[in-house]
């Protein structure tokens, strides 16, 4: 009996588990790897298929059970009474009952989810909990420290530290590495990771000749030299930093932005510190004293789609470009699609709402408008920066300098002019006024001209102001003006009141409103607000009088408002004197005789206040107007009288004469201005500052604006308040650190933040290996790519960082490494059991970016110019693309550029949002609406088309056909042999020589036989050729194309 | 934990009684009797109550987890206490009243033991392997279960009505449902696509194709052999604009399941009206710029499935059109006459 | 007893015994199996299948419509000169419209500066056309002559109230730009039926004055760019680059893609790279291409009386009409999807004029593709939809003057038609309020829109789906209902 006793103890003790697994999922659960790592196996299978239920969005959460932490997971009891997790347990985790279930109510993800769990996924899982479910921090936010080399066998391969780690992994999988690449595909593939470009069939051959053990360092060396690096890695930039050449959206505005697109080149070829390079875009107007330069780069974040159509809401739209500036921060420094989290907490990674607009709130005050300004070449939307040469800083000073002078003792003259009239009498005071009267409306008749009815004005300068839709009321003296919906008195524009800001001016009216107005316009001479309101105007906001001098309001403008508001059904005298020194302080508003106490809401005039014609403004300036403003709500009931404007400023004394409605004869003797010495100093000033370009730029406002979690991220629905800050999970945002753009960029770069060196510097090896260690290198989250070699990303990122960040030496490191020198052709069995090259067993070979292909199609043909920096250029298109857009008047016409800017490098060429150039679109170009960091690679039968059809292509192929002639040596082998070497970059093999020969003499018996089919061909394009023999020159062309459309012209090996 | 483990354990044990007590049953009534023969009875017995008891307290333990069907569960229940208490008072009464074998009380002790015995096994049984097992044979249970997996992936309904004010909710107009078909050859699909023809299959799930000839203008009689291999599968076939003839149109008799037929614009004349007769799934035909006239129209015996001809610009005039739609009203015939 | 009975019990035996016959088995297998031994040899990077989308090949069921010719009216039609006849518009022209018809609804920046929003009567009179009694403005003659093919839906209704999002919203389901629009979702989807041609073609007209369209409304989003319509432009090069450089015949071209496809297979001697493969297949189909587009560009073998009924300018390139036969020309040869854009809708003032201008150009074409369509059998597996990207306000902008007014956007409620492709004929679905502002009866969202011509397709809208940055993306984006009662 004793022996059943302890046989039945031990069955009780030993109890295991017995939760036996459906067939496949056992057969699965063998192959699978020793140790299932939380990271690598695991995080990637629940974020997909459970955390959109389960995971970090709280108002989602089903069954309020969340499994991306640990502590949940194991604590949270289910309704079935068992554990969601209970580690190392089968039978006692409802997780793995629910995933094994076949019952449609039980399983989980649910059905109706349209999610499933595969066989190896189940099995996964099930191994994780059986050994004991353990979760680890994301990979992407453990902080950096520095990795240990790993050891390996075949140590002779190595070259650097980087070949230790994909040696030890594809020693690990029993593979080796491929051999190293021949000197003629390492020449021509630097050439092009470097500068873009294939290398010259002399530079080749000196290659292939120099023995010396460094040649290989020397010519990565002088290829990082060359400025083509600059324009390389900045064409790569502007796709991160969405440059376009137009702003997007309905009307697709064009602006001038190319200063920035110079700068990032110069920034590349200056090798400034990669930290710099970031701080500077990112808060470049933050620093302290920051130079001309540093606030430049800020147009990083200027470079979103902005919406110019009518009728718009502009703060739905500010929304979406602060929404946009924190989007490209989650993409391009973070790899993080943050993006998601504007409507809802992030359904994968643990980013909430009120984490996205913590970091939203960094970019929440710009100092700018919804939608943004246009109507001219010198309107750009603000804030700007004026790119005034040194010279020009030197004129700034010396007229500065002058004028301060001058207004010193202008300032005095003043002082006796106002003292001698307190002390004048009536008669001085009204001689005075008469002197500088230029306009006097008394509203109180109107005459008829061919059955048009004008107030006259007093002054009987003939500048009479037509009137339409007038009403009357009961005025100061006789009868007032009032307005309605539809009431519009103007002077004719151009003759009257066409005050520049240099020229002192003064206006004087009485005024009664019924009733208080949240925005009204009692008079203006100005564009309407899509111009910037250029000109001046008198407003009304909550019935406080504000005087505004714009060239483009707000971020170019004067605005001054009276503390004051007016109290309905009152009449008031109004006094506005401007002395044209372009400063707030020279602006006084004068009510019923005595200086207003006014607010200052803008002070910064640079440019013309005066609005020219453009195309761009279907609104047209109308001069000085009473009443109606397009898109603008005018005075409604309010009446005006007595109005007089002036050519001088006014003194207090004179001001009380009017408000004294004392007399004063509107036509006497007009006497001239007695300060042309200070205006022309000022007029000289404004000349210079109207001569300068500006571009887009950050700033932000005087006190930043409060910003709010928008639910569901609709503009105008406002949560809690929020403060700047940034994602704990990531990094807690220091105590320490301002709480700014500048701030930021500290945080990015802090010792502590594991994100910005990786992204960096995956982002670097994806521009040289084709595909990031992260594959998905703009998600770095749980739904992005494990990576392939995570130490290797580790000690990449360390690097550099402790370079200092710079960029030059990290690219050369990696070209120095075998990983890069090996040839991208391995033996099968290799490429068998490594398939897509995740372990790096060969150089990946893919299709050359757009810019590549068409820069390399006329490098070959010497057509290509090395001119760098400047405005953008118009290369080949087909016709009417951009009519075809729009047939407004003013849409924007493509004009091919001539001589050397056709033949310009891709990254110069126009980039319109609305429509991108064919070429570039047609080989994966993207149209920069948002910031992109890896392109797509596509195959269609358009690319075929294009590098056979497109002029620019059949051009160039005409020209490497010239020069196989010139310089391929006498014989046609010879020449072919030389055509060979210069499309693909080595000699052809026989059979290869063969074909070329076969194909020459059929083109030339063609040729032959239709000569004027050779003189059609040598017609496409541009340029001409010189060459006598156009039957052999056409052939030799032929040739070439046919050999630019072959697999080893298109793709990098 | 324990209850679901011990539970585990009850189908272990359960033979066991049965195997004693019907050992017990067999050596009472088939053994000569001897001494060794009651000791061995009352051996038997003890081993069949003890496993008895045990096999009981585990079926206890399993009933704790629940999952079986109630009154069965029960039925077994008291049977099975039913065996233990009458072994254990036939045990007793052998051992203490041994001597008078007042054979009634005995005997029927042991039959009424075996007979609980037998109740127990069956309603077992019944509760764990499916109704009527022991009695049905169910032999074919294995491949008609198969068959049921196999079915055709009926789509998910999808929710029908579109906002709540929305009154006269009709049955979803769901898609004909597409009975199950073999997979076409593949060889033939192969050979026609060599040629540019267009084999596109109609749905997931299911094999049935349409041939689309817009890219093979030269398709004539000669290529309708690479056809006839796939034609049960053919449901849409597009002949419009090739070479066909009626010859050729003759031998694709065996496309059975066709249901859209264009013969728009070739040399297809009323000598094919017979054959369009016979197939007997078409719903959609089109007869545009072919040379059949009224009489070939009205030679025409249309399936019940028919819904719509189209024959503008071909023979047929409106009179033919008019009298045909006489004959069948509910077939749309549209010969693009004006309004 | 009945199926579903035996295979309950089928898996309780299995249950049953696998709990018992391992029962015993099972303690000893459990000592095995045990906590798996800690030795760390790390195996070859984990090879997680990438969960990669595969697009769909075939639809989920068996489809209605096999191609789709959308003609998009650009700008924003208005329903009440056109589709939605309302008699109190007219008694009440002039009044203040009721502030409990306005509601909630949003009025765009355009009239912000109004005081008052007076209703404006139709410039138009109405008649009741077909067997469903619908009516019809006497700006569309002839689309009412079509009225028993056609069925008019009055009760759409969106949320984006400016044009540019409103377009982007009809097309990719969501008013920012990014995501694909329904022509690439398709030629993704279901691929094209015909090699020889674009699976999604573009064409715009313009009736004069009207808003630009972007290359954004055809864009192919986060799917392969190749899925990106192709824009057929005017002129004799429909296609960029379709047409050889002078000096090269088609002859010649054929010559230099077979010494290229020689070059090719040398080269991939060495490399066996399927890239040079699908390289050599392209430049096939783009040397098919060359011959298949003119033969759709060149309207010569059209007889005289079928050019006659698209109007006047039917062989003026660019015009709506010559747009018109061309896509019924596309549907002929199996294109899967024609995006037609006519620009000139915006008539915020003088809508009188503007909508005699715009049907001018639109009605009799739109109607004669559809009668051009049945004719020839082609409507039945044809869907053709015609319709804007929001409608207009009942009230005026800007001042009620006697020689005309014009109406702002409105995304509340409009009218679109659609014919054929399963849809059913003669029918109008759905109403509108006395003002035609707010939709009352059977409302049909853009999304379900999508979600019903997705259906037609045989399509189930809900699981067609494209992950991308990890997200799972649909065109109805995550709502959407087929309205089954538009489904013959």
């Amino acid at each position: 009996m004793r022996g059943i006793l302890i046989f039945f103890l031990a069955l009780l003790l030993f109890g295991c588990d017995n939760t036996e697994l459906p067939k496949e999922v056992a057969e699965a659960y063998a192959s699978l790897p020793e140790e299932i790592d939380y990271n690598i196996h695991v995080k990637k299978i629940l974020s997909d298929k459970c955390f959109s239920c389960h995971g970090p969005d709280a108002k989602k959460q089903k069954a309020d059970l969340r499994l991306d932490i640990a502590s949940f997971a194991y604590s949270k009891v289910t309704e079935s009474g068992l554990k969601a997790i209970a580690p190392g347990s089968l039978s006692k985790s409802e997780l793995i009952k629910r995933i094994l279930s076949d019952d449609a109510d039980y399983v989980m993800p649910l059905p109706e989810s349209h999610l499933e769990l595969s066989v190896y996924e189940k099995a996964v899982l099930v191994k994780w909990v059986k050994q004991g479910a353990e979760y680890k921090k994301h990979w992407a936010f453990v902080p950096l420290k520095s990795v240990a080399v790993p050891s390996v066998e075949n140590s002779d391969w190595v070259k650097n530290e980087i070949d230790h780690f994909t040696l030890d992994a594809i020693e690990r999988a029993g593979l080796q590495p491929a051999k190293q690449a021949d000197k003629e595909t390492l020449i021509r593939r630097l050439s092009f990771d470097i500068r873009g470009i294939a290398p010259d069939v002399k530079e080749i051959d000196a290659f292939l000749k120099d023995a010396a053990p460094k040649a290989y360092e020397k010519l990565v060396d002088r290829y990082l030299a060359s400025h083509h690096y600059g324009e390389r890695m900045a064409a790569y930039w502007l796709d991160v930093a969405r440059f376009a050449d137009s702003h997007g959206y309905l009307d697709d505005k064009h602006h001038e932005v190319s200063p920035w697109r110079d700068w990032v080149i110069s920034a590349y070829n200056r090798n400034i510190p990669f930290n710099d390079f970031l701080t500077w875009q990112m808060a470049g107007d933050l620093l302290p004293n920051a130079t001309k330069e540093q606030v430049l780069a800020t147009g990083f974040n200027r470079m979103h789609k902005q919406n110019s159509e009518a009728g718009i809401i502009e703060e739905e739209y500010r929304v979406e470009y602060v929404v946009d500036r924190t989007n490209t921060l989650g993409t391009a420094m973070l790899a993080m699609t943050v993006g998601c989290a504007k409507c809802h907490d992030h359904k994968y990674d643990p980013i909430s709402q009120k984490d996205y607009y913590s970091m939203y709130a960094f970019f929440n005050s710009t100092f700018e408008k919804g939608s943004p300004n246009y109507g001219g070449p010198d309107m750009v939307a603000g804030p700007t920066l004026r790119l005034t040469s040194d010279v020009d800083d030197q004129k700034i000073g010396v007229y500065a300098r002058q004028i301060a002078a001058l207004e010193k003792n202008e300032a005095i003259k003043e002082r006796q002019k106002n003292a001698a009239l307190d002390a004048a009498t009536e008669k001085d005071i009204a001689a005075a006024l008469t002197g500088k009267l230029v306009a006097k409306l008394d509203f109180d008749k109107t005459n008829l001209v061919k059955d048009k009815e004008y107030f006259i004005n007093a002054t009987g300068s003939k500048t009479d102001a037509m009137v339409r839709m007038a009403e009357y009321g009961q005025g100061v003296i006789g009868r007032s003006l009032k307005y309605n919906d539809e009431t519009n008195i103007s002077f004719d524009p151009y003759t009257i009141a066409y005050f520049e800001r240099y020229d002192p001016f003064a206006f004087s009216l009485w005024i009664k409103v019924p009733t208080n107005y949240p925005l009204a316009t009692v008079f203006h001479a100005s564009d309407p607000h899509r111009y910037g309101y250029q000109g001046y105007d008198l407003v009304m906001k909550e019935n406080k009088l504000n005087f505004r001098l714009n060239h483009a309001y707000p971020h170019d403008a004067i605005s001054v408002i009276t503390k004051e508001k007016l109290i309905p059904n009152q009449w008031y005298h109004v006094a506005i004197s401007y002395d044209g020194s372009s400063k707030a302080s020279g602006l006084r508003i004068h009510l019923n005789g005595k200086q207003a106490p006014t607010d200052t809401e803008f002070d910064h005039l640079y440019k013309n206040i005066r609005s020219y014609p453009n195309i761009h403004k279907t609104g047209r300036y109308r001069g000085l107007v009473f009443g109606k403003r397009e898109l603008d709500r005018s005075m409604p009931g309010g009446e005006i009288d007595e109005f007089h404007m002036f050519t001088n400023t006014l003194s207090p004394a004179e001001i009380r004469h009017l408000y004294g409605k004392l007399p004063f004869d509107p036509k006497g003797t007009k006497n001239e201005y007695d300060s042309t010495a200070l205006m022309l100093a000022r007029k000289s000033l404004c000349d210079l500052y109207d001569s300068t370009k500006e571009v887009m730029v950050m700033g932000d406002l005087p006190q930043a604006r409060p910003t709010y979690v928008l639910k569901r991220g609709l503009y105008d629905s406002h949560g809690d308040k929020v403060e700047p800050s940034t994602p704990a999970a990531i990094m807690p945002f220091p105590k320490s650190l301002p709480q700014n753009r500048l701030g930021l960029t500290q945080w990015m770069f802090d010792d502590e933040n594991p994100l910005t060196s990786r992204v960096a510097v995956n982002r670097m090896w994806q521009l040289v290996f084709g595909k990031g260690l992260v594959s998905t290198s703009d998600d770095f989250g749980n739904q992005g790519a494990m990576p392939t070699h995570p130490e290797l990303l580790d000690h990449l990122a360390v690097y550099y960082k402790k370079n200092k960040w710079d960029t030059k030496a990290f690219m050369k490191y990696m070209f120095m490494s075998a990983t890069y020198q090996q040839s991208s052709l391995a033996d099968p069995a290799v490429m068998k059991s490594d398939p897509n090259n995740a372990l790096l067993t060969r150089n990946p070979r893919y299709r050359y970016p757009a810019e590549m292909l068409r820069d390399n199609a006329l490098a070959v043909a010497g057509l290509l110019s090395n001119k760098v920096g400047g405005k953008s250029v118009y290369p080949y298109q087909p016709e009417g693309l951009w009519d075809a857009l729009s047939d407004k008047v003013w849409r924007y016409q493509y004009i091919l550029s001539e001589g050397e800017d056709l033949y310009r490098k891709s990254i110069y060429t126009v980039r319109k949002r609305t429509s991108v150039v064919p070429f570039m679109q047609i080989f994966d170009a993207s149209d920069r609406s948002v910031c992109m960091v890896r392109r797509p690679v596509s195959s269609s039968p358009m690319q075929s088309l294009a590098m056979l059809n497109d002029p620019q292509i059949v051009e160039a192929s005409r020209h490497v056909g010239a020069r196989m002639i010139r310089e391929g040596g006498a014989s046609v082998e010879s020449q072919l042999v030389f055509g060979f070497r210069l499309i693909t970059g080595r000699k052809p093999n026989k059979k290869e020589a063969q074909l070329m020969k076969a194909m020459y003499l059929a083109e030339l018996k063609n040729f032959e036989a239709y000569p004027q089919k050779a003189e059609a061909l040598l017609a496409v394009g541009k340029s001409k050729s010189d060459l006598p023999g156009i039957q052999q020159l056409a052939s030799m062309g032929n040739t070439a194309l046919a050999l630019m459309n072959t697999d080893e012209f298109l793709t990098r090996k | 934990m324990i209850i679901n483990f011990l539970g585990h354990l009850h189908p272990v044990f359960v033979h066991l009684p049965i195997g004693f007590l019907a050992l017990a049953y067999v050596i009472q009534y088939f053994f000569k009797s001897s001494t060794e023969k009651s000791r061995l009875i009352d051996f038997v017995l003890v081993a069949g109550i003890l496993s008895s008891l045990l096999a009981a307290f585990f079926g206890w333990m399993l009933s704790l987890s629940g999952g079986y069907e109630e009154n069965l569960l029960d039925w077994h229940r008291y049977t099975a206490i039913a065996v233990c208490v009458v072994s254990i008072a036939l045990l007793a009464f052998k051992k203490y009243k041994k001597e008078e074998y007042s054979k009634p009380y005995y005997h029927g002790g042991f039959h009424l033991m075996m007979l609980a015995l037998l109740l127990a096994g069956y309603f077992g049984g019944e509760m764990t392997h499916g109704e009527g097992y022991l009695l049905e044979a169910s032999t074919d249970l294995v491949s008609k279960g198969k068959a049921v997996g196999q079915h055709q992936r009926m789509p998910k309904p999808t929710a029908s009505s579109t906002t709540s004010d929305h009154d006269d909710i009709t049955e979803p107009s769901g898609p004909a449902a597409l009975d199950a078909i073999a997979p076409a050859d593949a060889a033939s699909i192969a050979a026609l696509k060599k040629i540019n023809v267009a084999v596109v299959p109609l749905a997931t799930g299911t094999h049935f194709l349409e041939l689309n000839m817009v890219n093979v203008p030269s398709f004539g009689d000669k290529d309708v052999p690479l056809l006839l291999k796939i034609a049960p599968q053919v449901m849409w076939l597009v002949l419009a604009d090739t070479k066909i003839t009626d010859a050729g149109l003759a031998t694709l008799k065996s496309c059975a399941n066709i249901t859209r037929l264009n013969l728009k614009n070739t040399a297809i004349t009323n000598a094919s009206i017979p054959l369009i007769g016979q197939f007997n799934k078409l719903e959609y035909l089109n007869i545009v710029g072919t040379k059949i006239d009224d009489a070939g129209l009205l030679g025409l015996i249309p399936s019940t499935t028919l819904k719509k001809i189209f024959c503008w610009q071909s023979g047929i005039t409106n009179n033919g059109v008019i009298s045909f739609r006489k004959k069948y009203p509910n077939i749309v015939i549209d010969f693009g006459e004006k309004k | 007893m009945n199926e579903l009975m035996k295979m309950h019990y089928e898996n309780k035996r299995r249950e049953f015994l696998r709990g018992s016959v391992l029962g015993l088995g099972g303690i000893a297998m459990g000592s095995l199996l045990g906590c798996g031994s800690k030795n760390a040899d790390r195996k070859a990077v984990q090879q997680v299948a990438e969960e990669i989308n595969k697009p769909l090949v075939n639809p989920h069921f068996l489809p209605k419509a096999k191609r789709v010719i959308y003609l998009f009216q650009g700008g924003g039609p208005s329903q009440m000169e056109l589709f939605d006849y309302k008699p109190m518009l007219y008694s009440m022209h002039g009044q203040e419209i009721p502030a409990s018809v306005v509601g909630k609804n949003r009025i765009s920046g355009m009239v912000s500066n109004q005081y008052s929003f007076p209703l404006a009567m139709p410039a138009a009179t109405f008649k009741q056309h077909g067997a469903a009694g619908g009516y019809f403005s006497d700006h569309v003659p002839h689309i009412a002559e079509i009225a028993d093919d056609i069925c008019v839906v009055r009760s759409m209704f969106t949320e984006q109230i400016n044009h540019e999002p409103a377009v982007i919203f009809t097309q990719t389901g969501n008013q920012l730009s990014g995501r694909p629009c329904i022509g690439s979702w398709l030629s993704y989807g279901l691929g094209s039926m015909n090699d020889n041609l674009p699976s999604f073609i573009v064409m715009v007209s313009k009736g004069g004055g009207d808003q630009p369209i972007s290359s954004a409304a055809w864009s192919s989003g986060f799917l392969p760019s190749h899925h990106q319509g192709v824009q057929f432009m005017t002129g004799n090069e429909p296609v960029p680059f379709l047409n050889n450089p002078e000096g090269i015949d088609r002859m010649d071209r054929r010559r230099a893609l077979d010494f290229i496809k020689g070059f090719n297979n040398i080269q991939n001697e060495v490399w066996h790279d399927p890239e040079i493969e699908s390289q050599i297949n392209q430049s096939e189909m783009a040397y098919k291409m060359q011959m298949a587009i003119p033969s759709i560009t060149d309207l010569s073998d059209e007889p005289q009386h079928i050019l006659d009924m698209y109007g006047p300018d039917v062989m003026t390139p660019g015009t709506f009409a010559h747009n018109c036969i061309m896509a019924r020309r596309l549907a002929e040869k199996d294109v899967r999807f024609v995006q037609l854009y006519h620009l000139g809708w915006d008539h915020h003032g003088s809508i009188a004029s503007g909508i005699k201008r715009a049907t001018s150009l639109t009605d009799q074409p739109s109607a004669a593709l559809v009668k051009d369509l049945k004719q020839r059998g082609l409507l039945d597996d044809t869907l053709v939809v015609w319709g804007g990207e929001f409608g207009r306000t009942s009230f005026s902008q800007g001042k009620l003057t006697p020689e005309g007014f014009g109406r702002d956007h409105h995304p509340g409620c409009y009218s679109i038609w659609m014919a054929g492709g399963g849809v059913k004929s003669g029918m109008v679905y759905g109403e509108s309020d006395d003002f035609a502002h707010n939709v009352v009866k059977d409302k049909v969202h853009v999304h379900d829109f999508q979600a019903t011509m997705m259906h037609l397709l045989g399509i189930d809208h809900e699981q067609f789906i494209y992950k991308s940055q990890g997200r799972r993306y649909r065109l109805t984006d995550v709502s959407g209902n087929v309205i089954h009662n538009l489904i013959a």
